[in-house]
């Protein structure tokens, strides 16, 4: 991973969400007596143990450079292998997340030295269990991971855990500010459940050296270092089980047939380009992840929203309602502004077809405008539902529309001047930042912006009939909204983009297939 | 055949990468059902040529036409006469073999029921048949070439650009290929075919091209090019493009290999 994808990947997700658990672990010492140090000790050190099982499974599909495997052409002892890859997931960045959880830990029970000499090892030895135990639990499961289905639905996975991390802090910290989560927390009583694990043994080893009780931290200590003794044994076994081919060998699985669902057959109405087009790529929102991922985001509004609603601080029905629309566009605005971006490959074959340039905007676009669409005014809706204002809901939906193509009008022209290479399977997006993608960036809010001001017409088509409180002009506003964005796309389409296209798709192939081979 | 237009007809084509020169001043002309091999060692400039030929690469200088269309002038109608088959395997890899035919078909404006039976029809002969409804994604690269190719045959194009049609097929596949193509030369199809398999550029082609380092090196049938280097009638094609190409004694040598 490069320098700035790491750096990118540190402070915007590692950090917050480490000093997040920090600061709400060092809240709970102060906030709790008695047996609630030990509860919220086993919840943190648990969530800590479960993150490393669940992460690399999900990485792997993300990074391929978890596939250990590579390594076994070359002369290197298993033992090699094994040590090298646990010293590797030592220095792996996300290791930050649990460094501040640690600190809040050794700070606040390690109040004397023989303390701080039983509260360090013990959390070492918790630390190289977990990681080891789930890189065993990854080796094991190798060749299910290799599977494209299962790599898949990790993609899907990936934004739902980002927004696990934005929203998670966000309800610890108002709970925690109410002073019922701590609470919740003893009452749930974790050690019930994790007292005989790795995360008992540690959190053992802690609060008995802080209560000075040496010789039950002894204990735990002890324990601690059998499970981690085991688990080595236990890794060790699978990775010759894997050196021998014995797992993790053979066709990965997931090689399917498109379900039934999934398999539209050619439609008496797609016989000419611009609907095999727009068909194409419907077909891709639905089977790649990478778009499917996409449709996660108009939850992020809804929560967001109902997250108001649940602590009793409601967002103003008509400012929820339209910063709903507003995200879910703005989301599917890479659909417009990076049309070509996301053929990938694809992408050579399509420009050495006879196809008009025109349609081929159009054919992307009919899908992407209709995609936008929908999947905003569901969101839209279901933000109107939660706040308890569904007719306003229902009359700005029939705004989504105007908008959306007007989003695409603009976006077409970034999709010629600015088309972005996109990560390939398996080529950890990150690595792909560059200063190129920082502009790129600006010019997309740049046009997103732009094209609200030009969308400013059916905005206030929106507003008008509220503001003169006539509800009965929507008849007449939302009709004409759709026919102005119709002429406005039309216009740019006919006299720019399709020309601008076939001018420049030698240069768009170029900038998108940049790092393909030659 | 004097009076006949040339399926191809190239002038002075030429194409830099900053210093690098991968091809320079390039001037060919093929005729209608020639079986054309462009040949040349690795990073000699075939596939930039052929990038530039179809049109997905921009050449610094230099003309184009194809079937008489200008590729400067006339780029969709170019298009439309074409079928390439890239080096690369360039698939929407989200769709199956049989959406991806259709989908390749339609663009070429066949019309459904044309796209639909040719599909079938393509499915069978590459043996694609069995996995036509599984995604592009989940193939092997030879399944994944088969589809490639099934894709670019599927509109009957007059001028079919193949990059290293075979690396990758299975000799049961290979032959019903090489039938293909045999029939679509017979039917005045020109095949512009690059390769590195030597043997069988010399059991196919009617006329071979030779670059090297962005230079054309030679071209004509294989009897010319023997005796515009002074090579015996049965000189190999191997030897031919060897005694073309070059290379320095030194480098069929490792030091650590005594």
């Amino acid at each position: 991973m490069g320098v700035v994808g790491v750096a990118i990947m540190i402070v915007l997700f590692i950090l917050p969400a480490g000093l997040g658990l920090g600061a709400f672990t060092y809240a709970g010492f102060h906030v709790l007596d008695g047996d609630g140090d030990c509860e919220l000790l086993h919840l943190m050190l648990a969530g800590v143990w479960v993150f490393w099982m669940v992460f690399p499974l999900i990485g792997f599909s993300l990074n391929q450079s978890y596939d250990l495997t590579r390594l076994f052409i070359y002369p290197l002892s298993r033992r090699m292998i094994f040590v090298a890859n646990l010293l590797g997931c030592c220095l792996d960045p996300t290791l930050l997340l649990v460094l501040p959880l640690f600190a809040v830990i050794v700070a606040s029970q390690a109040t004397s030295l023989p303390a701080l000499v039983l509260i360090v090892p013990a959390l070492l030895l918790f630390l190289m269990q977990t990681i080891a135990l789930s890189q065993a639990i990854l080796w094991a499961l190798l060749n299910v991971l290799r599977s494209r289905r299962i790599r898949d639905w990790a993609i899907l996975l990936a934004p739902l855990v980002m927004l696990a991390f934005y929203i998670a802090p966000h309800l610890l910290v108002r709970g925690a500010v109410g002073g019922d989560v701590f609470g919740r927390v003893i009452a749930w009583r974790p050690s019930r459940y994790f007292g005989y694990t790795p995360v008992g043994m540690a959190a053992g080893t802690v609060i008995c050296a802080a209560r000075g009780a040496w010789l039950g931290a002894l204990g735990y200590l002890l324990g601690g270092a059998a499970y981690l003794l085991l688990t080595i044994a236990l890794g060790g076994f699978v990775l010759s089980r894997l050196h021998l081919g014995e797992i993790g060998a053979g066709p990965a699985a997931g090689k399917q047939e498109v379900g039934r669902w999934g398999r539209f057959s050619l439609p008496r109405l797609a016989t000419t380009p611009l609907a095999v087009l727009a068909l194409k790529e419907v077909r891709y929102y639905w089977r790649d992840p990478r778009h499917k991922a996409a449709f996660i985001v108009p939850l992020v509004p809804v929560l967001i929203v109902a997250a108001g609603v649940i602590v009793g601080q409601p967002w103003p029905p008509s400012a929820a309602i339209i910063f709903a629309g507003f995200v879910c566009l703005f989301t599917f605005t890479k659909l417009f502004q990076n049309a070509f971006g996301i053929d990938r490959e694809g992408l050579r074959l399509l420009f050495v077809t006879p196809c008009p340039r025109g349609d081929v905007l159009l054919g992307k676009n009919i899908a992407g405008v209709g995609t936008a669409t929908l999947a905003t005014s569901v969101a839209v809706l279901a933000t109107g539902a939660v706040i308890g204002d569904a007719p306003l809901a229902v009359i700005c939906t029939s705004f989504v529309l105007p908008v959306a193509i007007l989003l695409a009008a603009v976006g077409n022209v970034v999709s010629i001047h600015f088309p972005t290479r996109l990560a390939r399977r398996g080529e950890n997006p990150f690595t792909t930042s560059s200063g190129r993608q920082f502009i790129v960036a600006f010019v997309s809010l740049a046009a997103f912006l732009t094209a609200l001001v030009i969308a400013s017409p059916v905005l206030a088509a929106g507003a008008l009939p509220m503001l003169l409180a006539r509800p009965v002009l929507y008849a007449v506003t939302a009709p004409v909204s759709v026919l102005y964005a119709v002429l406005v796309y039309a216009a740019i389409l006919r006299f720019y983009s399709a020309d601008a296209l076939q001018r420049n798709e030698t240069r768009i192939l170029e900038e998108c297939l940049v790092g393909e081979p030659a | 055949m004097p009076d006949t237009p040339p399926s191809l007809l190239v002038r002075g084509l030429t194409k830099r990468f900053g210093n690098h020169l991968a091809v320079n001043d390039l001037n060919l002309t093929v005729m209608p059902g020639e079986f054309f091999g462009f040949l040349g060692p690795n990073g000699a400039g075939k596939t930039t040529t052929i990038r530039m030929l179809v049109g997905l690469l921009r050449p610094d200088a230099g003309q184009v036409a194809i079937a008489g269309h200008n590729l400067a002038t006339d780029p969709l109608g170019l298009k439309g006469a074409i079928g390439l088959l890239p080096d690369e395997l360039n698939l929407y890899e989200r769709l199956t073999a049989r959406e991806f035919i259709q989908f390749a078909g339609t663009m070429y404006g066949l019309p459904l029921d044309a796209v639909r039976s040719r599909t079938e029809e393509l499915l069978a002969l590459m043996e694609l048949g069995e996995h036509a409804n599984r995604m592009i994604v989940d193939y092997s690269a030879g399944m994944k070439k088969k589809t490639a190719l099934a894709a670019a045959l599927i509109h009957n194009p007059r001028v079919l650009f193949m990059d290293e049609p075979f690396e990758g097929i299975d000799a049961v596949s290979s032959r019903a290929l090489r039938h293909v193509l045999d029939r679509l030369r017979d039917r005045g199809t020109t095949i512009f075919f690059s390769s590195h398999i030597l043997d069988l550029a010399e059991r196919l082609c009617t006329r071979i091209a030779i670059i090297h380092l962005g230079h054309l090196r030679a071209v004509g049938t294989l009897a010319d090019l023997r005796a515009g280097i002074g090579l015996p009638p049965n000189a190999r094609l191997e030897d031919v493009f060897i005694a073309l190409v070059g290379a320095p004694p030194e480098k069929d040598e490792l030091s650590w290999i005594a």
